[in-house]
């Protein structure tokens, strides 16, 4: 568990409240790393790029689609454009699952697409399933 | 009847003479010389056998003195060598046979053994010899042997005559081989150089004389011959035309008359018929008897008899309009030629009159010029401006009233103008690619053009015109005239612009709304997370709040206690439950409207479908319902359709679970398909015997989450929404006909151009 410590989840997404939600839902599925919270794509480019604000990577991206400033697409281009950042896992997590958005995800290079349902049960199960899910990927390290 | 022509025919006749002179000369010649050369033949044999017999006659001299009849036999014997000599004999002058049997006579010849066969072997040589005498011709000689006077012996020789028999007959077969070849040739040349110069002629001559005794007066011999022959000919020829020129039968000029096809009239000068043709007869419904010896007068009409009279003092009249009365009063349009006929001494002798049947001609002008009005009348009352148009020049020969109208002239005023100074107001022709002319592309490939043009209507007004041109062709297939039609299509092009304008309109109201709908149910959506979370996350809270509130619950009243219980227990659940089934109403509506918005999007893929295969499946699958409702649905023939798959499932499927779901339970259901073929479309109707909607409401039932009448089937309102939604992006159309109580009719039509086939 010692190597997952270190992983620092950064969560882009403009809804505090389903920040909230999310990370609680993380949180009950234990999952004790940090969270880094930024409401809008600029921000998310900015702290990867320019100041990482004292973290260190190893990252992971949980991102949402409906984005101020910069949208989610223009993130995961970003990320997966560059030779640094490329290799970070990003986590597409948004409402919408139009089969149109799901494929464009994928072909920008988001590894996973998971939908936000309404119903809570189900957006509580995905949530606590994506944070067992944390807990076994081997995310890469960068010196 | 051929034969004996032929048998009779001069070069026949001609033929025979000359074989039989021919044939007489070669026996005749033969004979002779035959003769001659019997009496050469037997002279040549003779002077032999002679000289034969004087030579061994010397030779045998001195053998016979010695009585030598050794030497004697072989000197016969080689006398007996040659195939002309029987036998050789030589005997002494007492008359002795000196030589022996076998020397003498000529065993060698097959002609002389024969002989000797039929004699006793010892036959004496004189009988041998009286033998060979009775079978064969023989000329025998004998010469003395001795010296001067003094006689010793004598040679005697049997020469056989049949050499000569032999080559008599072949010299005979030689001369009459030759002879019959020199006939053969002589007579052909004979008769060739006779045919040229006398036989041909005169066979011709025959000919000729043949049909000139016919009749033929313009009969001619063309051959070309000297001598007599020719002076034959050229009288022969001579005479037939003197014959042509003076001879003209009545019965020729009968014929000429009656054969004639124009009537002819001859009249005396008092106006009495004298002579009509059979035409005239025909025309006029009269026997000739009938009109000959009557007035002229009967067959004209009262006032044409008084025109008549001055026609005869002019004394000739040609090609005049005129009528002639049958004799059932009809009257006849004729054109009529008379002339009077005068006698040496200039009186007139009489009147004839050669006339014409015109009513055909009369009839085919009057049909031309109704024609002609009628086309005139078509042109005038078309909308479009008609004008026809010379190829060679570009010149306006006609032109239609709507034309004349258009630029205010008169017919005079366009007439022989170009069509480019009139419509173009320029003096050269127009061209591609502003201006195509559609004459030059008619011109060019002998078809309809069509094109469209700027035309000026006046200096300041332009027109947008449709231009076409269609060939008018001459016998030979040369176009040399167009009719030139405009349609002005100013307003249909103003329509067409705006038309495209609208679409375009519409297209860009369409994308906006398919983005509006998209994000609105997209941005929606995120509160809704929200409120249901936070509605569960205070759920939960209050859960972990309630054991903790157990602690003070001691310390308050009991009333306090039963409105905590109360609120904690039943109010804020309860509002809770509220809450979250209104937030999954709401996503369930919001899906919807997500799902319609991207109906529009998906892409269609057509193809061939057996609608009643597709039918019958969705009947398949919705089994449970049926037996539920105890329905008894039908499903008619149906055509095949070109339709996307899902469509036509969602389409056909919406319309059959409507129609179970709505069935009313009193009665047992009643659901049919069925189809029609209309021009173009393919209209599907799905009838039931549900519960039926009111008349208001047929049209409400289409709209979205739109539900009508008694709201107990479950259901989101979404269906036929969704089905007008398919019908309308497939081009069709769909309504609903229904009466509570009665049933309902749902019918939609899609765009078929031709029934299709599937092949089995």
């Amino acid at each position: 568990m010692d190597s997952h410590q270190q992983v620092t989840i950064l969560l882009v997404e403009d809804d505090p409240g389903h920040a909230l939600l999310i990370e609680k839902n993380l949180r009950r599925a234990n999952i004790t790393n940090t969270i880094v919270k930024l409401d809008n794509g600029q921000k998310a480019v900015d702290f990867l790029f320019n100041d990482k604000g004292g973290f260190r990577e190893p990252l992971l991206i949980l991102l949402d689609l409906n984005l101020p400033v910069l949208d989610g697409y223009q993130v995961l281009k970003t990320i997966k454009n560059n030779e640094r950042t490329k290799w970070i896992p990003v986590i597409v997590l948004t409402t919408t699952d139009n089969p149109h958005e799901v494929a464009r995800c994928y072909e920008h290079g988001c590894n996973l697409y998971i939908t936000k349902p309404v119903e809570y049960e189900r957006f509580s199960e995905a949530i606590q399933a994506l944070g067992l899910f944390f807990s076994v990927i081997k995310v890469p390290e960068k010196e | 009847m051929f034969r004996k022509e032929l048998r009779e025919s001069i070069r026949y006749k001609f033929l025979k003479d000359i074989s039989v002179i021919l044939l007489i000369s070669t026996i005749v010649l033969t004979s002779v010389i035959a003769l001659n050369e019997e009496k050469r033949f037997e002279y040549s044999l003779m002077t032999k056998g002679r000289s034969f017999a004087s030579y061994i006659a010397k030779l045998s001299l001195d053998p016979l003195i010695m009585r030598d009849s050794i030497e004697l036999d072989s000197l016969v014997n080689g006398a007996n060598k040659d195939d002309e000599i029987a036998y050789t004999v030589i005997w002494d002058a007492q008359g002795n046979l000196i030589t022996s049997q076998y020397a003498s006579v000529n065993y060698m010849l097959p002609r002389i053994q024969t002989i000797l066969s039929e004699l006793s072997k010892d036959s004496e040589v004189p009988d041998i010899i009286t033998a060979i005498k009775k079978k064969e011709s023989i000329i025998e000689l004998s010469v003395p042997i001795g010296v001067s006077d003094d006689t010793i012996g004598t040679v005697t020789i049997g020469l056989l005559e049949y050499k000569i028999h032999q080559q008599i007959a072949s010299t005979i077969l030689f001369v009459i081989a030759l002879n019959l070849v020199v006939t053969f040739v002589l007579g052909s040349v004979l008769f060739i150089a006779s045919r040229k110069t006398i036989l041909d002629p005169i066979s011709e001559l025959g000919y000729a004389a043949e049909r000139l005794a016919k009749g033929d007066l313009s009969t001619h011999v063309k051959i070309k011959a000297a001598g007599e022959v020719g002076r034959l000919v050229d009288s022969f020829n001579k005479m037939a035309r003197d014959l042509e020129k003076t001879t003209v039968s009545k019965e020729y000029v009968d014929n000429i008359i009656k054969s004639m096809i124009d009537t002819l009239i001859v009249a005396s000068p008092d106006g009495v018929i004298r002579t009509v043709n059979q035409a005239a007869c025909e025309l006029l419904g009269y026997r000739e008897e009938e009109l000959t010896g009557q007035p002229i007068k009967i067959i004209f009409p009262e006032d044409g008899a008084r025109e008549f009279d001055e026609f005869v003092k002019y004394g000739l009249m040609k090609n005049t309009e005129y009528t002639y009365v049958t004799k059932d009063n009809r009257k006849i349009p004729v054109l009529l030629s008379s002339s009077v006929i005068y006698s040496s001494d200039a009186t007139a002798q009489g009147i004839v009159c050669v006339a014409v049947d015109i009513t055909e001609q009369k009839r085919a002008e009057a049909t031309l010029k109704r024609s002609n009005e009628f086309s005139k009348t078509i042109l005038d009352s078309m909308n479009d401006s008609i004008t026809i148009i010379n190829t060679s020049d570009y010149r306006i020969v006609a032109a239609n009233r709507v034309f004349l109208n258009k630029f205010d002239l008169k017919e005079e005023e366009i007439i022989g103008k170009t069509c480019h100074e009139i419509t173009h107001l320029r003096p050269d022709v127009c061209k591609s690619p502003d201006d195509p002319c559609p004459l030059l592309n008619t011109l060019e490939t002998g078809n309809y053009s069509l094109v469209e043009h700027v035309h000026h209507v006046s200096h300041d007004k332009k027109h947008y015109f449709e231009v076409s041109t269609s060939p008018i062709k001459d016998a030979v297939g040369k176009v040399i005239q167009v009719v030139h039609v405009e349609r002005d299509i100013t307003e249909r092009k103003k329509a067409e612009e705006q038309l495209k304008n609208y679409s375009e309109e519409l297209e860009k109201i369409n994308e906006e709304m398919k983005t509006f709908a998209y994000i609105v149910s997209h941005d929606l959506r995120a509160p809704l997370v929200n409120i249901k979370g936070f509605s569960d996350e205070l759920g939960r809270s209050i859960k972990e709040f309630t054991p903790l509130l157990e602690k003070y619950r001691e310390h308050v009243d009991e009333g306090e206690k039963q409105k905590t219980e109360e609120l904690l227990k039943k109010d804020i659940p309860e509002a809770l439950g509220f809450i979250g089934s209104s937030v999954i109403r709401m996503d369930s509506l919001i899906s919807s409207i997500l799902k319609l918005s991207r109906l529009g999007r998906n892409e269609l893929k057509p193809e061939l479908l057996r609608t009643e295969d597709v039918v019958q499946t969705l009947l398949e699958s919705l089994i449970h319902q049926i037996n539920m409702h105890k329905a008894e649905v039908t499903a008619g023939p149906l055509p095949n359709i070109i339709m996307d798959r899902t469509a036509a499932e969602q389409i056909f499927g919406n319309l059959l679970d409507n129609a179970l779901k709505y069935l009313e339970p009193s009665r047992p259901g009643k659901i049919e398909v069925t189809a029609e073929q209309n021009a173009g479309e393919s209209i599907f109707t799905i009838r039931d015997n549900g519960r039926g909607i009111a008349k208001e409401d047929t049209q409400k039932v289409f709209e979205l989450f739109r539900r009508v009448g008694r709201q107990d089937v479950p259901g989101e309102g979404m269906g036929l929404t969704y089905v007008k939604t398919l019908v309308r992006r497939l081009g069709g159309r769909i309504w609903c006909e229904s009466e509570p109580g009665v049933g309902s009719v749902f019918t939609f039509a899609i765009p078929a151009p031709a029934p299709v086939r599937v092949e089995k």
